[in-house]
């Protein structure tokens, strides 16, 4: 690898010294630190002492595909690790101190809350204090978000560093409200604290919990200090802006112990704010090293680029363009009337692009403040249409939108037939439709014949057991053929058998485990009900189901790589919430784990998970849609983007909810004074520029702005990004003079 | 509604039409004078016909362009429906194109909802708002009404006695309490809940004024309650509807005044369309947004207000602002838009309503005022069309409604063939009416366009997909697969030859009773090899397996798609049903709506969105998306053939021919003993309008006056009366060359034309005589 000056001096300097490399996104400063764990290894330093820190995972991507292309020697693994791992590796292992110290039960074992998890047990307290007590009034918000927004404010506190119980106090002294506004502060605490006490009460951690204690009681142990001061002698921390106050703490109590250094800052960036992300707090860093290194020449951008970078950051009001490159040469827009218009737009472009001019799809991005599925959908469906390649990225959505999840849960509802749920006979059509048949084989149960197989075997409001195929009119056994009737059946066959283990079980509580059957397992049939428990293990029931039916030939999941995913990701929830909640009594006593999982499925609460929708997607040479800070927090530049919709207020909106607030709940907040319209304009402010700027960085040759007078639901909207847009479209292209006069003279003159 | 056809897959972008330069727009003097305007507060009246879109655009660019208006500001226009947003929207751009910036840019387009929306949007937090909030449409919020008063009605069955006629038998009694009590409650509670929300009053200030008035206002006690219940449910979906947007942004504006500074600099100026339908909430927030020493024009015709029943937008107001210190003041008085004679008719309705109406409550009101209207100047760029070649009529008498329409029928049938290349209109009081109107010129085989509440191309957009849906919740239905067969078809109704295959097509459809042998002969037997009708078309139609193979493989695709989110399944339906991109972006608008729908109700299936989509098709919700209402009507689009809209929608549209139905005494009263409202229930004692005096309550709770039953009642029919004769003005007012005025006798064949239509058929008749 060819390095500059500077990424050299980098990886030569000495190895006991600890630096600090400072400078814009893309001028190499990540290169420059693989440079050094690598000469390093290559040195001889174990790579057990090297660990490479970061605040989330989706940065890990440059050092993984660095540590894997290297000749590193046989055995040698580079630790990566997020904070958020960190601190989880960290209260496990010491677990039995930190029990003590912070006031758990040691004896019994901890769990770990997901968000998800939390969101449940927040629920727990939430919704009956709005039944009888009628909390919340003042707030217009849904359930799910008023949960979700409690949490993640004991997070903030966590992260930030100020006590929970400071929450309600700091959002009244600064949100202009009104009287209901600040009682549904006092509310949101209230039920925060109700929390962490629940949470004491029964051992169970939710993140801000595991940085509290981590923080509080394991960091200030020397035990702990020299457990990791061995696995991270050298350390590496990157994209430190992205990083929490907590982190930044942690990082400088650990410098003093550390035989090197490399801690990593972006300028201008700091997009995680709203996860309590801290530019200020890790500025302070630059303090503790030996060295700061400042990077300022891209190796990214283009000169017309970098220049339309320059006049995109004046037309922000931010500084003028020093470039003398001229920045159209970088730029192609497209102004349309309607969405789809300009959905074509960008798709015809990239075809071109593709085709004509042999750019690579891999280095084509399609970005936009928020990508609806509509959008998404759309531009895959046209550019697949092309034969382009296309890779998609959405953050996380509900598992209950995802079929296959939809099919399984439809199932478990079948084979447990004493929750009384009722699946409609649409959703048993529908899991009969993706159950039966083999993806791709052309034998599949077809949607006339799924629904003809749902409104004969299984007449819903009488009972909610299938009936035999065999029951059946002979005239609909015919239509929905013999072919199909084997798999059906032993679908059928199967659930039964489950349900019969399981009345067995319930029946008979006392009886020992069922001894193995001898001989070879009869295909298709259960195995063994788990010993003593009636409760249902649903993540084992997904499992079971999912390995013994419908993953094998002949049925719908076989093959199915988008199903199996989601298979999988339903049994890991599955499997999260029974073991954080098995052990504890916040299950309603006349319900079990498993009802109340397929409930909050089915109120959205659970969500697919983030990290595994990453690693699914993203090797190949494929045309990457993402939301645009998504595709800043990757981190990898591209050879073109594409902007949708400039005029849409997302670009410039941060996230809004009632009842929490990014700033004020941080660490740098000055108390007891307003946020006013000036600190609301200017955070948005920064955040558009951050945003923008951060996006050419990652560009190396061309942009193009769409454009469409109407938004995506039909209404015309031209936000802060399309004003900047057309003033810098005003500046390069200044008036002729003609231009003010000729229309003012048509319009004074009194003609008669 | 363009059908997709075969184009190849690969279609070069296309470049958008560049669109015809508009001519030179040559202000007469009168308008050249409001284009001379500098800054501060103005005020113009103008006549219908008078250009005012065309002026305040030109207004609006000559501030943008000679740059008074800094990059990073925006003159804010303001304007009362989304058509009007796009008509000044394309005239401003069309200024703006000849410069050399992006001329969309540098002014914006709002009505008051999308400007309330967006000052709320910005600003979330400052009234308990989450940035993905929701805002439900009349729809959904109809619904969560029902609901609410529902519950409110089983809490309290014996409500209805305070409210009753005491004449009622009990037979009678216990009808009413089936049939037409919760109705009647849940209207009263939309308007109170309405009102309420127009004076700034939450539930809970409202029980407050209640507990300390100490009175008994039944009304009051109700709406507050239904109202309550109403806003919880709304909140625990973290959703506003249309009301609580604009309440919410004052709201926001008054709390934080660094936020009203930032845009009061971002708007320098104010252009107000439509001034005359601003509600004191508008009123309140362009006042907040114009500020002390601002730059507000305000346009409008107080003699258009036609949307002040149960709102507090009052024609006055303007009136009142006219005389305002510091204001200056403008008229456009020339309209170059109809006949001389017209003119003189829509005058004489002026002077005869302020000097003659029976009434001397009504002419106290001033319903219509003065400036008159004139015809443009000689030499004009749009001279008046002659009186010779225009023609007034009224009925002699009044007929049976179902006369009436046939009489306007015939005199279609006589005029249309003569005048391709004149416009046509028949503007009627009300909806429901219209779809009478509609329904029998389509009998008729009348060339129809209808502009009632959606508009047709939306609908049936809407109506294609809800089509395909229905037959993909019940895909065994072979009479559901003909029409969607039907459907994929539809272009085919014009082509003589093509319609005739179709029906043949559909109606062998039809007959097959094991459809999966059809669509998925993957399995088993092909129905195209094996059926008797295929085989019979085939002799005629020797490519009829192949399409129908086609047919097969799209159905197949739905099918496949069933599974998906129900946004995915619309995207797919449509890209394979339309190819014109108006229909897409409707499409595209129906998706996004129904996935809001999916967020809300996850249990819906099926069914439910085909009913959904049913619902926008059959006319009874107004879909809020791309629609040609939203594109702006343009009624020299439809020569030759007749559109059918309300008075009320025709407002701001000119039509070469316009025919005035139903111009009766109960459509336009005049506020006399024994007329009848709708608003008065025959069940209710003393014919109370009990809307009005619950409107009324909240008003005495809000001013701590006293309240007196009947008084609004009595006050409501002023008022009704007053606006109903606006309405007929602006009536009118919509045609270049012919007016038919007709009246029928209504559904009890009693109804007696209304005082003005006696008036100015007298008016005429003496006319007549004198020359």
């Amino acid at each position: 690898m060819e390095l500059t000056p500077t990424q050299r001096r980098i990886v030569e300097s000495a190895r006991d010294h600890t630096l600090f490399l400072y400078g814009d996104a893309g001028t190499g400063k990540t290169t420059a630190a693989v440079g050094r764990i690598l000469s390093m290894i290559e040195q001889g330093v174990p790579s057990g002492e090297i660990l490479i820190l970061l605040p989330h995972a989706a940065l890990a991507q440059p050092y993984q595909r660095a540590l894997r292309s290297a000749a590193l020697p046989p055995g040698a693994q580079v630790d990566i690790l997020t904070f958020g791992a960190l601190v989880l590796q960290t209260v496990k292992l010491f677990w039995g101190l930190a029990a003590k110290r912070a006031g758990f039960q040691p004896d019994t074992p901890p769990s770990f809350l997901t968000l998800e998890t939390a969101q449940y047990v927040m629920s727990t307290i939430v919704d009956p204090l709005i039944e009888t007590r009628g909390y919340f009034e003042g707030v217009t918000i849904s359930r799910n978000r008023l949960y979700a927004q409690i949490v993640d404010n004991l997070e903030k506190a966590a992260l930030s560093g100020f006590p929970h119980t400071e929450i309600a106090e700091r959002m009244k002294n600064a949100v202009l409200t009104d009287s209901s506004g600040t009682r549904a502060f006092e509310q949101a605490q209230e039920c925060a604290i109700l929390f962490r006490d629940l949470c004491r009460a029964n051992n169970l951690l939710d993140f801000s919990l595991q940085v509290e204690v981590f923080t509080r009681h394991l960091w200030t142990l020397p035990e702990v200090r020299a457990y990791w001061t061995r696995r991270g002698a050298h350390l590496i921390v990157d994209n430190l802006e992205e990083g929490t106050p907590a982190m930044h703490r942690m990082v400088a109590g650990w410098m003093p112990d550390v035989r090197s250094a490399v801690l990593i800052m972006d300028s201008e960036a700091g997009f995680r704010r709203f996860l309590s992300a801290s530019p200020e707090t890790a500025g302070l860093l630059r303090d503790r090293c030996d060295d700061v290194i400042e990077f300022e020449d891209t190796l990214v951008m283009t000169p017309s680029v970098a220049a339309l970078g320059d006049e995109l950051a004046q037309a922000l009001g931010e500084y003028a363009p020093e470039s003398t490159a001229d920045p159209r040469e970088a730029m192609e827009y497209g102004l349309r009337r309607f969405y789809p218009q300009m959905l074509n737009w960008v798709a015809d472009e990239i075809t071109l692009l593709v085709k004509d001019e042999g750019v690579p799809p891999g280095e084509i991005v399609i970005l936009a403040p928020y990508m609806s599925d509509a959008i998404r959908f759309t531009l895959m469906q046209r550019l697949q249409g092309e034969g382009i390649p296309v890779r998609s990225h959405r953050p996380s959505r509900s598992l209950r939108e995802e079929p296959a999840a939809r099919a399984l849960l439809t199932l478990a509802a079948l084979a447990h037939p004493e929750w009384g749920m009722q699946p409609a006979p649409f959703d048993v059509a529908y899991m009969l439709m993706q159950a039966i048949g083999s993806a791709g084989a052309g034998r599949n149960l077809d949607l006339i014949r799924a629904q003809l197989l749902a409104e004969n075997a299984y007449p819903g409001e009488t009972k909610s057991r299938l009936a035999p195929f065999d029951t059946l009119k002979p005239d609909v056994q015919e239509r929905i053929t013999y072919l199909l009737a084997p798999r059906y059946e032993e679908l059928r066959l199967w659930l039964e058998a489950y349900i019969a283990e399981r009345e067995q079980a319930r029946a008979n509580p006392a009886a020992a485990p069922a001894p193995k059957k001898k001989g070879r397992k009869k295909k298709n049939e259960p195995e063994a009900a788990s010993p003593s428990n009636t409760g249902v293990r649903l993540d084992h029931f997904f499992s079971r189901l999912f390995g013994e039916v419908l993953s094998q030939r002949g049925y719908g999941f076989h093959g199915d790589f988008d199903a199996s995913t989601a298979a999988g990701s339903l049994v890991e929830s599955a499997a999260n919430f029974r073991r954080a909640f098995e052990n504890t009594k916040l299950i309603p006593a006349d319900k079990t784990a498993a009802e109340e999982f397929v409930r909050m499925v089915d109120r959205g609460l659970l969500a697919d998970q983030y990290a595994r929708a990453w690693a699914q997607n993203d090797q190949t040479d494929a045309v990457l849609i993402a939301p645009a800070y998504t595709f800043l927090i990757r981190n990898q530049p591209v050879t073109t983007q594409f902007w949708l919709d400039l005029g849409s207020r997302g670009w410039f909106e941060r996230l809004f909810q009632p009842l929490t607030h990014p700033y004020i709940l941080s660490a740098t907040w000055e108390n007891n004074r307003a946020w006013t319209d000036d600190d609301e304009y200017e955070a948005r402010h920064d955040s558009l520029f951050h945003l923008v700027i951060g996006l050419v960085r990652r560009c190396r040759e061309r942009i193009y702005f769409g454009v469409s007078e109407l938004g995506e639901n039909g209404s015309a909207s031209t936000g802060e990004l399309l004003q900047a847009f057309g003033r810098m479209i005003a500046r390069l292209n200044p008036p002729e003079a003609a231009d003010d006069q000729e229309d003012d003279d048509a319009e004074d003159t009194e003609t008669p | 509604m363009t059908k997709k056809t075969t184009t190849p897959k690969t279609p070069k972008p296309p470049k958008p039409p560049k669109p015809p330069k508009p001519p030179k727009f040559k202000p007469r003097p009168k308008q050249a004078a409001v284009l001379r305007y500098k800054g501060g507060r103005m005020v113009v009246m103008a006549v219908p016909g008078s250009g005012k879109t065309r002026t305040l655009s030109a207004l609006a660019a000559k501030l943008i362009k000679s740059r008074v208006v800094r990059a990073d500001q925006e003159v804010l226009i303001v304007t009362l429906v989304n058509s009007a947003v796009d008509n000044f929207t394309r005239q401003v751009r069309e200024r703006l194109e000849e410069s050399r910036l992006i001329p969309t840019l540098g002014y914006r387009v709002r009505t008051l909802h999308s400007l309330c929306s967006e000052i709320v949007r910005e600003r979330p937090s400052l009234v308990g708002l989450a940035n993905d909030f929701t805002i439900v449409d009349e729809r959904e919020s109809e619904g969560i009404l029902a609901e609410a008063a529902t519950a409110w009605l089983k809490a309290n069955p014996q409500a209805a006695d305070e409210f009753l006629s005491v004449d009622l038998d009990d037979q009678r009694r216990d009808q009413v309490l089936r049939e037409n009590w919760s109705d009647t409650v849940t209207e009263i509670a939309r308007a109170f809940v309405r009102q309420a929300k127009d004076e700034q009053l939450t539930p809970e200030q409202l029980r407050e004024q209640l507990d300390r008035s100490g009175r008994q206002m039944h009304l009051a006690e109700m709406g507050t309650a239904i109202y309550a219940n109403y806003q919880r449910s709304l909140s625990y979906r973290g959703a506003v509807d249309f009301q609580d947007l604009i309440r919410l942004a004052l709201t926001a504006l008054e709390r934080d005044e660094r936020y009203l500074a930032r845009l009061r600099e971002h708007f320098p100026y104010i252009l107000e369309d439509e001034a005359q339908d601003s509600s004191l909430l508008q009123e309140s927030i362009l006042r907040l947004l114009v500020g002390e020493n601002g730059n507000w024009v305000r346009v409008g015709d107080p003699n258009q207000a036609i949307y002040e029943t149960f709102t507090t937008a009052r024609p006055e107001n303007l009136i009142h602002f006219r005389d305002e210190k510091g204001v200056k003041k403008n008229d456009l008085p020339n309209s170059g838009r109809s006949a001389p004679k017209i003119i003189d008719l829509a005058n004489y309705l002026i002077s005869w309503t302020r000097g003659a109406h029976p009434n001397p409550a009504i002419r106290a009101r001033d319903p219509l005022n003065p400036p008159l209207i004139e015809p443009t100047p000689k030499g004009d760029p749009q001279p008046n069309p002659l009186d010779s070649d225009a023609n007034l009529w009224f009925a002699p008498n009044a007929m049976p409604p179902a006369e009436e329409v046939q009489v306007v029928i015939q005199s279609l049938r006589r005029w249309l063939p003569e005048h391709p290349d004149r416009t046509a209109a028949i503007l009627v009081p009300s909806n429901r009416f219209g779809f009478r109107v509609v329904d029998a010129l389509k009998n008729a085989k009348l060339p129809v366009v209808e502009l009632l509440r959606s508009t047709t191309s939306t609908r049936e957009a809407a109506g294609a997909m809800g089509n395909i849906l229905q037959y993909l919740s019940k895909p065994t239905d072979a009479n559901l697969l003909a029409r969607v067969y039907k459907v994929w078809r539809r272009d085919d109704r014009d082509d003589e030859a093509a319609a005739a295959r179709m029906e043949l097509v559909a109606a062998a459809l039809r007959k097959c009773v094991r459809i999966e042998e059809y669509i998925w002969n993957t399995i088993g037997r092909d129905w195209l090899d094996e059926s008797p009708e295929i085989a019979a078309l085939e002799e005629n139609d020797p490519y009829i397996k192949g399409h129908l193979e086609v047919f097969r493989v799209m159905v197949r695709r739905w099918h496949e798609a069933v599974i998906l989110p129900i946004d995915q399944l619309i995207l797919i339906l449509a890209g394979d049903l339309f190819a014109a991109e108006a229909d897409l972006a409707i499409a595209h608008s129906i998706a996004v709506l129904l996935r809001q729908r999916d967020e809300m109700h996850p249990d819906w299936r099926l069914p439910q969105y085909t009913e959904e989509l049913a619902a926008i098709a059959r006319n009874e919700r107004r879909f809020l998306g791309v629609s040609d209402a939203d594109l702006g009507f343009d009624p020299d689009a439809h020569k030759g053939k007749v559109t059918v809209a309300t008075m009320h929608a025709a407002k701001g549209l000119e039509w070469d021919r316009v025919y005035l139905m139903s111009v009766n005494n109960y459509d336009f009263p005049a506020a006399q003993p024994g007329e009848q409202y709708l608003s008065e229930k025959w069940f209710i004692r003393d014919r109370l309008n009990l809307e009005a005096e619950a409107l009324a309550q909240i008003h005495a709770l809000k001013t701590k006056k006293d309240y007196h039953e009947g008084a609004a009642t009595e006050n409501a029919r002023i008022d009704y009366a007053a606006e109903r004769l606006r309405l007929l003005y602006v009536g009118i007012t919509r045609a270049r060359r012919d007016l038919i005025v007709t009246t029928n006798t209504g559904r009890n064949g009693r109804v007696p034309p209304s005082a003005a239509y006696l008036a100015l058929q007298t008016h005429l008749e003496q006319q007549a005589k004198e020359s």
